[in-house]
This record gives C-alpha cells, structure tokens and sequence, in this order.
C-alpha cells in the first residue's frame, strides 16, 4: 500500500466543508501521511476527474447541485470501480451512507463529527481494505481461471484416458488372437519352455485386457450423467451380496445386515459401490474359515452414513490414503488379484453424488469401508 | 453564538458560504411564494396547459432548497453554531418532503419558511432572536414532525 502522497479526490459543493476537509488533511500530513487534494464541486466535475486524474481514494459528498443520495455514489463507484470511496453525509441521511458501504463503500462519515485525526484514519483504513478487497477479487478471478483450466484438462485426460484404453484393445485382441493361434496349431512344434512362455504371454494379455476394463468404466464414470431416484440400499445390498455368494459357492460367507436407511442416488452407479466394496470384503476374508461381513447405516444430520465392514487381512492405516487411488495396491496381486481400480471406482461415484468416502482398518483385524450419501429434502 | 473552530480564515469562508446560502433560499422561496399565491387566486379555475412544467420547475426549486438548507446545516454543525444547525433542519426537513410531495405549502406555510430564513441571517450575525423557539416550533409542525426520509 502507497503509505505517502495519496491523491485524494473530494467532491464536496460546500466552499466550507472543502476549506474544512483541506485543513484536516493538512493539520495530519508527515512523512508517512502525505496527500494530495483535488476538488470538484459537482458531480460531473468530479467524474471528469476520475477520469483524467490518478486518483487513490474519493471523498464524496452524497447531495451536489447535479446528483443526490445514493444515486451519486453508484455514478462514482459505475466510473471509478476499483477505487476506495469514503462517502461524507449528514447525521439525518446516516442510513443512506451505511446503504453506501453495503454497495461497496469503504467507510462513511458524518459531517460535523469529523476531525483530522478521524479523517486520516479513515482514509488510511479505506484505503487497505479496498487493496485487500481487490486483492481478494484478484485471486478468486486467478482461482476460477485456475479451476475452468484444471476442468479443461481433466476433460481432455479422461478422452485422452478412454481412447487410449479403447485403443489398447486392437493390438491385445491380435495378441491374444495369435498366441491362441500358436497354442493351438503349433503346439508340436513348441518345446515345454516354449509352451511356458505362452502361457505367461496369455495370463499377462488376460490381466492386461481387465486392466483396460477396469480403466474404461473408470473413465466412463466420469462422464456419465447422474440420474437420481430413490434407492432402497438394504435390498441393493442383499441382492448383490446373493450374487458374489453364488459365484463364491466354495466360501462359507455370514453377512450381517442391518436396516439401511433409503437413499437418493443413480441405482447403476450406487450398485458399483456396493459390488466394489462386497467382492473386496469377500476378497480379503478368503483366508478366513469364518468370513463375517457387516453392512449398516444410519441417518446423521444432512447424510446418510453406511459401512461395509469385514473380518479379513484388514490393512496398515499409515497407508489408508493411498487406497482410493487408481491402480493402487496395498496387496501382491499372487496374494489377492485385483487391478486397483475398484475403490477408486467407489470413490468417484460418491464424491460426485455429494458424499464422502473413507476406511478404517488393521492389519489382520479387518477393515471397514464408510461412505455417505447426501439426505435431499422431501425426496424419500 | 461561540465557534470551536479557531481558524480566521476558515470562519471567512463559512460566514461567506453561509450568507450566499441564505440569500439562495430567499431567492427561491420568493419565486415559491409567487406561484403559490397565483395558485390560491386561481382555485377553482381549470387551467388547460403548463401544469406539468410548473410542477417540474417547482420540484427542482424544492430540490435546490433542501440543498442549500443541508450544506448550511452541515457547516453549522461544523463550527458549532447549534440553533443555525437547529433552523436549518427543521428547513431541510420541509424541504424535502415538499420536494417528495408528502406536504403542499400555501402561502402561510411559505411566510412561516421565510421568517426561518431570516432568522438563519439573524443567528449568523449573532443579532438577538426572541421568538426563535416559537419559529422552530412553528416550522416543525409544517412538517408534524415527520422524518424527512
């Protein structure tokens, strides 16, 4: 902030109260408060000088020959946007100076209880905070910048992530085409190492054609539209708990399954959280002879809170924010196969249907996976 | 009357201003009553055109007066002149509600403003007013005491 030769711009119609004003500020001048006086008797004199002069803050009389009331502090502000106002007013018309400041004035002061000491202060303070305000101003504008560039790119990485991943598909469809070729045509000519890498070839393009699976309904995710409607979480729940538990028959499952409370979401999108989360809950308990899973919820002020809770390997919390990212893995894929991509997959649905995501968990004492979802008002 | 400003010059400027206020308001009220008493000779009569324009010219002179009574009053307040600061606000306050067309003034109404207006030039040469507390309370019942916003 400028602390010496401020210019000040005082439109005041009143020969006294300019006399008056000049007095103060040169009653306050110092070294560290050194101002300059310009005067307009009206307002169009004074918005003349706006625009001609460098002017850093404007002393403004609401009533002149030629504007009134709040009228004359929107002309001001409409020519000098950027610029401090201290509006100047009558101890009557206090209400329309504090209706000022609500429209982006810095400061009022009522004539005849002004002294040079207050004056100066006011100025100074009118000063700073119309910087910070501008300021502030500036960085939201850098922020919203920002934030329309990052939304740019982010549109551009998940294209660039869904064609890359759909154009993987060609060359791994011909590689797994032709090493089935030579599995089954050429297998007389293949010695038992020969064959080995084959299969080594074969098991590694399956892998890889699940991780661009994984990766194209990651990257569908994002651009799907969301459509809401109630969704009946306890049913969801069961009905797809049946469904692993049919495709899991060798594994003896318990689920515990308390009352759920109804929610408001996508049902395809909801049904991915519930189907991530239960294949890993079944995933990590298979060196369990006892797998007990436990799914419940409860209404908590604006949300919905549910979990999905198991008794399996669990995990080390020094790595818990390393869980919802793509890829990521806290398991050899020889100890539990997976890509990684499942609970990144659960926290893209919540996240954009307005909740929250989170896990607790131990190593060897089970882990248990939160998510919220938002209460709509009037939608159950 | 006693000032708290100790600034010759500045007081110049004020008893300057003060009196080219107070010879304003005159000037204009003697137009105001003027119109006002054709008004009052013509009751009754219907009159066919300029009824508008008057009516314009008469709100900017109302316009005017309210200012020239709230700069006086201002500046009063300044140098502490109390009963001038009084006068001039019961002043500003009429004036503005004329001006919002809240209250009409006839000509009595108009003789109670100028005799304010003269004692305003009376106050600034600290001559002796003896009916000032009976004016004030004249000019503010023009108003019934209304707020003026």
């Amino acid at each position: 902030m400028k602390a010496d030769n401020i210019k000040v711009l005082l439109i005041e119609d009143s020969k006294f109260a300019t006399q008056l004003t000049k007095k103060m500020l040169d009653e306050e001048k110092s070294a560290q408060f050194n101002t300059e006086l310009r005067c307009a008797d009206s307002l169009a004199a004074g918005l003349e000088c706006l625009k001609d002069d460098k002017i850093d803050i404007v002393l403004l009389d609401l009533t002149l020959p030629d504007s009134q009331e709040l009228d004359t502090f929107k002309k001001v502000k409409a020519q000098a946007p950027d610029l401090p106002i201290v509006v100047m007013s009558g101890l009557e018309d206090e209400r329309i100076a504090m209706d000022a400041v609500k429209k982006g004035a810095q400061d009022y002061l009522v004539k005849g209880q002004i002294n040079s000491n207050l004056l100066k202060r006011s100025i100074l303070y009118a000063i700073e905070r119309n910087w910070a305000a501008r300021q502030i101003r500036k960085l939201n504008l850098e922020l919203e910048k920002s934030l329309t560039e990052l939304k740019e790119v982010n549109n551009e990485l998940e294209a660039f992530s869904y064609s890359v991943s759909h154009d993987l598909r060609s060359p791994l469809r011909a590689i797994t085409g032709f090493s089935n070729i030579l599995m089954e045509d050429y297998t007389d000519t293949l010695d038992s190492e020969g064959k080995r890498l084959l299969n080594v070839i074969q098991s590694n393009t399956k892998k890889m054609g699940q991780l661009i699976d994984d990766l194209l309904s990651f990257s569908r995710l994002g651009r799907k539209e969301i459509k809401k409607s109630n969704v009946n979480m306890e049913d969801l729940a069961k009905s797809i708990f049946e469904e692993l538990r049919f495709i899991n028959p060798e594994r003896a499952l318990k689920l515990n399954l308390n009352t759920l409370p109804p929610a408001q979401g996508d049902p395809a999108l909801i049904r991915e959280v519930f189907v991530n989360l239960l294949t890993n809950a079944i995933k990590f308990t298979k060196n369990k002879e006892n797998a007990v899973i436990e799914i419940d919820g409860e209404a908590k002020g604006k949300e919905n809170i549910y979990y999905v809770k198991d008794n399996g390997v669990g995990f080390d919390m020094e790595y818990v924010n390393k869980l919802f990212g793509v890829f990521q893995r806290l398991h050899s894929d020889k100890e539990f196969e997976g890509t990684g991509v499942g609970l990144a997959i659960v926290q893209r649905v919540i996240h954009r249907h307005g909740g929250r995501v989170w896990a607790e968990g131990k190593v060897n004492g089970g882990a248990t996976f939160y998510f919220t979802l938002p209460i709509i008002e009037g939608a159950i | 009357m006693s000032g708290i400003i100790d600034n010759d010059e500045l007081m110049k400027v004020f008893y300057e201003e003060a009196h080219e206020l107070i010879d304003k308001m005159k000037n204009d009220l003697s137009t105001l009553s003027v119109k006002a008493k054709r008004r009052e000779g013509e009751a009754g009569i219907v009159k066919t055109g300029g009824i508008r324009e008057e009516k314009e010219g008469t709100s900017l002179t109302f316009r005017n007066l309210f200012r020239y009574a709230h700069t006086l009053k201002s500046s009063s307040r300044a140098v502490g002149f109390g009963k001038l600061e009084e006068v001039t606000q019961a002043l500003e306050r009429i004036f503005k509600d004329a001006e919002m067309k809240t209250i009409d003034l006839d000509s009595n109404n108009i003789s109670i403003i100028s005799e304010g207006i003269t004692i305003c030039g009376k106050l600034l040469k600290n001559e002796k007013v003896s009916n000032y507390k009976s004016l004030l309370a004249q000019l503010e019942s023009i108003t019934c005491n209304r707020g003026i916003y």
